[in-house]
């Protein structure tokens, strides 16, 4: 089995092959084989050459894994949806970045927005947050005005992008 | 002399777990409040008696004052005491307090109220002797007021809430141009906040520290300070690091803080735990910031070094008895990081989530106060610190050392933390010497990103596993229905997708 996941926005690609009780994951150039058993949310992955001791645990789609002190949070590559705000992938659909109210729409339709510009103030937590865009371009439609309440990756503004 | 034998905690979180700590080791019952969503939180749990308040919302719970009152009642609790944020420095519920016959744990309301007007509490400092930054009245929101008091004060300045506090409605503005957007975001925050959108403008110092006074009265006319903690590290105008003694600031200059600390707190004939923030240029100049009427989020550094519990303090004073010790003695130095839920990697976006898993750091000279436990639900209705970790050590390195093995064993799954970058603070070549300054994480990390660590990629494949795993069987919402997928279940699911064999 071949899956991609991102590893806090990095693609690791690997494959997956199991022979008994033993996993063998091949990363690029570098292989693992052992055993991995559990208990709870403690496992243990008992591999040739090391045997480290992780928590795991799922929250929504993420995959959260603490090893040697460190913490990584873990997606499928495939469900990785660009749908948060200026996120990586220069998205014209723009959306709230997390659940709140939406303050002050701070562009009109028709407005041409650059690169990091602002485009709605929203606030959660008692804190403003700025949705912004990550591209230049020209905004089409704003979905939302002052006051309205929003979910996370509810749409906010549709951009034309200029390029 | 008033009796404190049953407070009312009206708080929530690390703080008022830390406040029914201190309480029940001086034998005092304790009484937690708690919004519906609240109700499994570890302040909960560990108060002698809870009682639910329902709220329009889950933060309005916390600021009903006639409920609490009633909840003080019913529960026949003798004290309130307010933690911070929430109605803490809030001079009207200082007096229904003391109207409903019982003891506010903190200062009168006549201090509460003359410093929480930030402009007011100015001019009282100034006629004090207490040197303040260059600052204008409160303005008319009008880009154009502003223009001409900046032009008088100097740019760059910074707009800042009348009523204001906490980093919230501050706008820091380098040109005229960034006045309007600025005025009316600043107004925006401050009346989403304080329920008060009065403006003004103060000079801004660039590279200048924030460094803060603790001081605590006692009704019998003591007033004392317990040293300096300097908070320079700073995002979205507020403190994640703190720390003390402050790098910055040696005997001569500790004296001279300490006795404007003393002065400011005169002039409002102050009782209990206060602090005196000021910001120190760097030519060691040091200017009246505001006082802040409750105990500080950053208290427990001083606690460290002065081996003082600052809530039993509050506890005596509130009773009308003089304050426990003669002198504070300060020893080594302790250093504070504050846990966020929240993204730094884009801009410090608050995360939300669920807590699937915390391990809490131990050890020598290491504490930790949260109000977090695995199941809790970060949301959006609160502050979105989760926990504080403090370090003690006979030196500064000693004490950074301690911080960077405690945040390694800091484990919390499920949110997003600003742990790593704090971590990445602790290390940087100019926080190891001392050269700290407000504007620090914009100088020394700008466009931060986490790096690739070692582990990578064998998370990857843990993970890999757990997500190969068929969805839970069960929609209760039980929780270890959906956190331990099998790995064995995994292999299970494999077989009809690879051949194996």
């Amino acid at each position: 089995m071949s899956v991609d996941i991102l590893v806090d926005g990095e693609r690791v690609a690997l494959t997956l092959t199991r022979s008994g009780d033993t996993v063998t994951a091949r990363v690029g150039e570098a292989s693992y084989r052992g055993v991995v058993h559990h208990r709870g949310d403690t496992w243990h992955l008992d591999l040739e050459g090391c045997s480290v001791m992780a928590t795991v645990v799922r929250e929504r789609d993420e995959i959260w894994v603490a090893l040697d002190g460190e913490i990584y949070r873990c997606t499928p590559a495939s469900e990785d949806r660009n749908d948060r705000g200026a996120g990586p992938g220069r998205s014209p659909r723009i959306t709230a970045p997390l659940p709140g109210k939406v303050l002050d729409g701070a562009v009109r339709e028709g407005q041409q927005v650059a690169a990091g510009d602002s485009l709605v103030v929203l606030e959660a937590m008692k804190m403003e947050t700025v949705a912004t865009t990550d591209a230049a371009g020209i905004v089409t439609k704003i979905h939302v005005t002052p006051g309205t309440m929003v979910d996370v990756g509810q749409l906010l503004v549709d951009l034309e992008l200029a390029d | 002399m008033p009796a404190v034998s049953k407070v009312l905690i009206a708080n929530r979180g690390e703080i008022a777990v830390r406040i029914i700590r201190s309480c029940r080791a001086a034998g005092v019952a304790t009484v937690a409040v708690y919004a519906e969503a609240d109700a499994g939180a570890p302040h909960v749990r560990l108060a002698d008696t809870a009682v639910a308040i329902r709220g329009a919302s889950p933060r309005a719970s916390y600021l009903d004052v006639a409920a609490l009152l009633a909840t003080a009642r019913g529960a026949k609790a003798d004290a309130v005491h307010p933690g911070y944020g929430f109605l803490s420095e809030n001079a009207a519920f200082a007096r229904a307090v003391a109207e409903a016959g019982l003891t506010f744990i903190g200062p009168s309301p006549d201090a509460i109220a003359t410093m929480g007007d930030k402009v007011a509490a100015r001019a009282r400092m100034a006629d004090a002797g207490v040197p303040v930054v260059p600052a204008s009245g409160v303005l008319a929101p009008d880009p154009e007021v502003f223009a001409k008091a900046a032009a008088t004060i100097g740019y760059p300045v910074v707009i800042k809430a009348a009523a204001g506090g906490g980093g919230k409605g501050m706008r820091i503005v380098r040109d005229a141009v960034e006045l309007p957007d600025a005025i009316r975001g600043a107004a925006r925050e401050a009346t989403a906040a304080f329920a008060d959108g009065r403006l003004y403008l103060e000079r801004f110092l660039e590279r200048s520290r924030h460094v803060e006074v603790q001081v605590f009265g006692d009704t019998h006319g003591r007033i004392v300070d317990l040293g300096e903690r300097e908070c320079s590290i700073q995002r979205r105008h507020q403190k994640i690091i703190e720390e003390t003694p402050s790098p910055a600031v040696g005997p001569d200059l500790r004296a001279a803080m300490a006795d404007a600390a003393i002065r400011a707190a005169r002039a409002v004939s102050y009782v209990g735990a206060g602090t005196v923030e000021f910001l120190l240029d760097e030519s060691g100049r040091f200017y009246f910031l505001e006082m802040n009427t409750r105990l500080q989020v950053e208290h427990p550094i001083t606690e460290w070094i002065t081996g003082l519990d600052l809530v039993r303090e509050q506890i005596l004073v509130a009773r009308g008895e003089p304050l426990s010790f003669e002198s504070a003695t300060p020893r080594g130095h302790a250093l504070e990081c504050r846990l966020y839920s929240e993204d730094p990697a884009r801009n410090f976006l608050p995360a939300t989530g669920t807590i699937r898993a915390l391990t809490a750091p131990a050890g020598p000279g290491i504490r930790f106060d949260s109000g977090i436990a695995p199941g809790s639900v970060i949301g959006v209705d609160y502050d979105p610190m989760l926990a504080k970790i403090s370090t003690w050590g006979a030196t500064r390195e000693e004490a950074r050392r301690r911080m960077l093995a405690a945040l390694r064993e800091t484990i919390v799954l499920g949110v997003v933390t600003n742990r790593d970058y704090l971590r990445e603070i602790l290390a940087h070549p100019a926080f190891i010497a001392g050269a700290t300054h407000t504007e620090f994480l914009t100088e020394h990390l700008p466009g931060w990103r986490p790096a690739t660590r070692d582990g990578r990629d064998l998370a990857a494949v843990a993970a890999a596993l757990a997500l190969a795993a068929p969805p839970p069987a069960t929609a209760d919402g039980d929780p270890r229905q959906t956190t331990t997928p099998s790995p064995f279940v995994t292999l299970g699911g494999w077989r009809t997708g690879v051949s194996t064999r």
